[in-house]
């Protein structure tokens, strides 16, 4: 994949017209990628549009990223950070979502420390490489491996007793 | 002598289908002769199947305007709207794109070509799990119990496009099934099965064509809906392997 004009460089700037189509082609991945996340709390088009918002100014500018789909996950990473779903601690939504009886998927997700859903969610729904999800966390790779592993285990044992409960009922 | 125990990085990469063909084998290798891990291994990519189908279905969502209007007005800078160079650059992206412009163009042929060209757009881009990881046996028995049909491939190997998998989608009122195939220099074509477009009165094949060189034929019959897509190949390919599959589906 090559970029043309003065945008060959890694991470060089994209003209802001230009990237204006492919980001509302990104649109239904981010709304995705919202829903899978926040259960609870903002909700889901809020934090994409809030999104859409920063990714919009930062066109004006011209500095949207040439790696498009990473720049936009981070706008929203940060979008969803500074909501009120983004900074609970480990398994804080939980109680909120089991209140709200919302499915399996969604109670499941919420067990989880954000850091951990996001990574999950990145390489589950958008099959980003490890190295685009700590780009686009700013993490260090090593991190995204140690908590997705800590993530599939997690969801692996909610889901096992969820089904185990449902036998006993 | 006993395979060496695993690092739990190389496990995780084995679940997405990254780790490379060596290690994987040296990976496999403990896998049989460890039911503990072999299980869970199977656990996660479950979990990333559930995932995706829960969620699949906001791919296909019309985007709220109100979205759309938040780039549009933020983003007034000056120049032309037509952006075929970024397109071209963005390859996914791009390929996603013309699938939604498809999606969001009004048109008169069936529904199932809409469907067919978002499905082709969104998988057919992806170069790492474009299909799921399954046998074919095991992928078609598994379709066809989702799908309450006979899901078949349909042999495409005399115009050289070789069956790559598939996957399971979802539609309005029931499930849906992709498989690909893929040509010798790694062309790709889809072949949709909506059971929800099913009609009583069979169509023949029909051309529908999309932006950007996407192209579909389609027929429907009394069981299903079917669509063979492809945005690489010209309309005399796709009608070939279209006729092709037509023939095998419908005798």
């Amino acid at each position: 994949m090559t970029v043309t004009g003065e945008c060959r460089a890694p991470g060089a700037c994209l003209p802001g017209v230009q990237a204006q189509e492919p980001i509302a082609a990104l649109i239904p991945h981010l709304r995705r990628y919202a829903r899978a996340l926040a259960p609870t709390g903002a909700a889901p088009d809020e934090l994409v549009r809030a999104t859409l918002e920063r990714a919009a100014e930062a066109l004006r500018l011209a500095h949207a990223q040439a790696d498009l789909r990473v720049w936009l996950f981070s706008l929203l990473h940060e979008a969803y950070v500074a909501s009120a779903a983004g900074r609970d601690v480990e398994g804080a939504a939980a109680p909120a979502a089991a209140e709200a009886g919302g499915a399996t998927f969604e109670r499941a997700i919420a067990t989880l420390p954000a850091l951990q859903r996001e990574i999950f969610l990145l390489v589950t729904l958008e099959d980003m490489s490890y190295e685009q999800v700590a780009k686009t966390l700013d993490i260090p790779i090593g991190t995204v491996m140690s908590r997705l592993s800590r993530a599939r285990e997690k969801l692996r044992l909610v889901l096992m007793n969820e089904a185990r409960l449902r036998q006993v009922k | 002598m006993s395979p060496a125990r695993p690092v739990e990085a190389d496990l995780q990469a084995y679940v997405d289908g990254r780790l490379d063909a060596a290690r994987a084998a040296v990976l496999e290798a403990w896998l049989a002769a460890h039911r503990g891990d072999g299980v869970r291994v199977a656990a996660y990519r479950q979990l990333g199947r559930e995932w995706r189908e829960a969620y699949a279905s906001v791919l296909v969502e019309p985007v709220p305007r109100e979205l759309l209007a938040t780039l549009q007005t933020k983003a007034k800078a000056p120049g032309p709207r037509s952006l075929p160079a970024a397109v071209a650059a963005l390859g996914a992206a791009a390929l996603i794109a013309f699938g939604v412009s498809l999606y969001l163009a009004p048109s008169s042929a069936s529904p199932i070509v809409q469907r067919a060209a978002m499905a082709h757009a969104v998988y057919a881009a992806e170069v790492q799990h474009p299909v799921e990881a399954r046998s074919r046996a095991e992928l078609l028995a598994w379709l066809s119990e989702r799908l309450q049909m006979k899901v078949q491939a349909p042999d495409l190997r005399r115009a050289g496009f070789a069956f790559l998998g598939g996957r399971l989608l979802p539609g309005d009122d029931a499930a849906a099934a992709l498989l690909m195939y893929e040509g010798q220099s790694g062309q790709r074509v889809t072949l949709y099965w909506g059971p929800e477009f099913r009609q009583a009165r069979e169509t023949g094949l029909v051309y529908a064509p999309g932006e950007r060189g996407m192209r579909v034929y389609y027929w429907l019959d009394d069981e299903c809906g079917y669509a063979v897509a492809s945005a690489e190949l010209s309309r005399g390919e796709l009608h070939a392997l279209a006729q092709m599959a037509h023939e095998q589906l419908e005798k």
